[in-house]
């Protein structure tokens, strides 16, 4: 079968024929539907919703760098009395938990560090 | 230059301006392109009133929605994304057929073409269930591809599909329609 013929077959069964132009009464139902829908809507400046999230992204965003970066400092500086040893107690509390204790031993073995100081092993 | 020629505004100056609150501006913009809207909308539903019904809604929803529109696509393509979206919702809700068969699209349908009358009143069937079994979404774009020759391109950018998803699914939609050619279709 032709396929040029078979495709120019389906395209006239997908096509429209042409629609007459727009009427004014097709117009004036279009601000009908805008007058409408403007009113119920429940502030006045919702049309300008976009913006205004934007605005209050920018005025909020300093405050919450600053708060990010106090927590950083905090996390980072806070003596260990309130945070406790800096590395070794989440270094063999993943070891452990992730390997059998025989691994777990031959893992601290090869990379000549003491179990749970998470310090490095004098030679 | 011809003196007194009357300059057409841009697209993008009534934009600006009905994005300031000029109802006129957005009005020239609606008068562009209620044919293309009506056009594009006309391709999935045949009833006129339906029609006109989904392209008021799509340029009241335009009209909210102005201020949203980023510059890099055409308007024109934008206002075919909204009334796409106004089609699916509704091709969803009320599981309408896009092809319809009456006498007037039959006899508009027949070409001396790859089958005799009798089989094409056949075939014809047969893609109307084929397009009854298709997703809104594949109805969409087996009618933007095969009827108006949109490129996957134009697909990708109304639907919001990416080409490779469109590429795919007008391969599946090429597929069916080849078993149809063939006869192969149950």
């Amino acid at each position: 079968m032709n396929p040029t013929r078979w495709n120019e077959w389906v395209r006239r069964q997908l096509q429209t024929g042409p629609l007459e132009p727009a009427s004014e009464e097709f117009f004036e139902g279009i601000w009908e539907r805008i007058r409408e829908q403007a009113a119920s809507l429940p502030m006045q400046g919702r049309r300008t919703f976009p913006e205004d999230l934007r605005t209050a992204c920018w005025q909020t965003a300093p405050l919450l760098a600053a708060a990010l970066l106090g927590i950083l400092l905090y996390a980072w500086y806070a003596p260990p009395e309130i945070h406790g040893p800096r590395t070794s107690a989440m270094d063999s509390y993943v070891w452990d938990a992730a390997l059998p204790p025989s691994d777990a031993a031959l893992m601290y073995q090869i990379l000549n560090v003491e179990p749970g100081s998470g310090t490095e092993a004098q030679p | 230059m011809m003196a007194g020629a009357e300059q057409v505004p841009e697209d993008r100056d009534l934009i600006e301006k009905a994005c300031a609150g000029d109802d006129s501006a957005f009005e020239a913009l609606m008068r562009r392109y209620s044919g293309q809207v009506r056009s594009f909308i006309a391709r999935f539903f045949r009833n006129r009133a339906m029609v006109d019904d989904l392209a008021q809604e799509t340029f009241a929803k335009a009209y909210f929605g102005l201020k949203s529109f980023r510059r890099e696509a055409a308007l024109e393509t934008w206002l075919k994304r909204i009334a796409l979206r106004q089609c699916l919702d509704q091709m969803r809700n009320r599981k309408i057929v896009t092809v319809s068969f009456d006498e007037d699209a039959r006899e508009s349908a027949d070409i001396p073409g790859p089958f005799d009358p009798e089989h094409q009143i056949k075939a014809r069937l047969l893609l109307a269930q084929i397009m009854q079994s298709l997703a809104p979404l594949d109805r969409i774009i087996l009618t933007l591809h095969y009827g108006d020759g949109y490129s996957g391109e134009e697909i990708a950018k109304i639907t919001g599909l990416s080409k490779a998803n469109v590429k795919v699914r007008a391969f599946r939609l090429r597929q069916k329609l080849k078993a149809l050619r063939d006869g192969g279709y149950q």
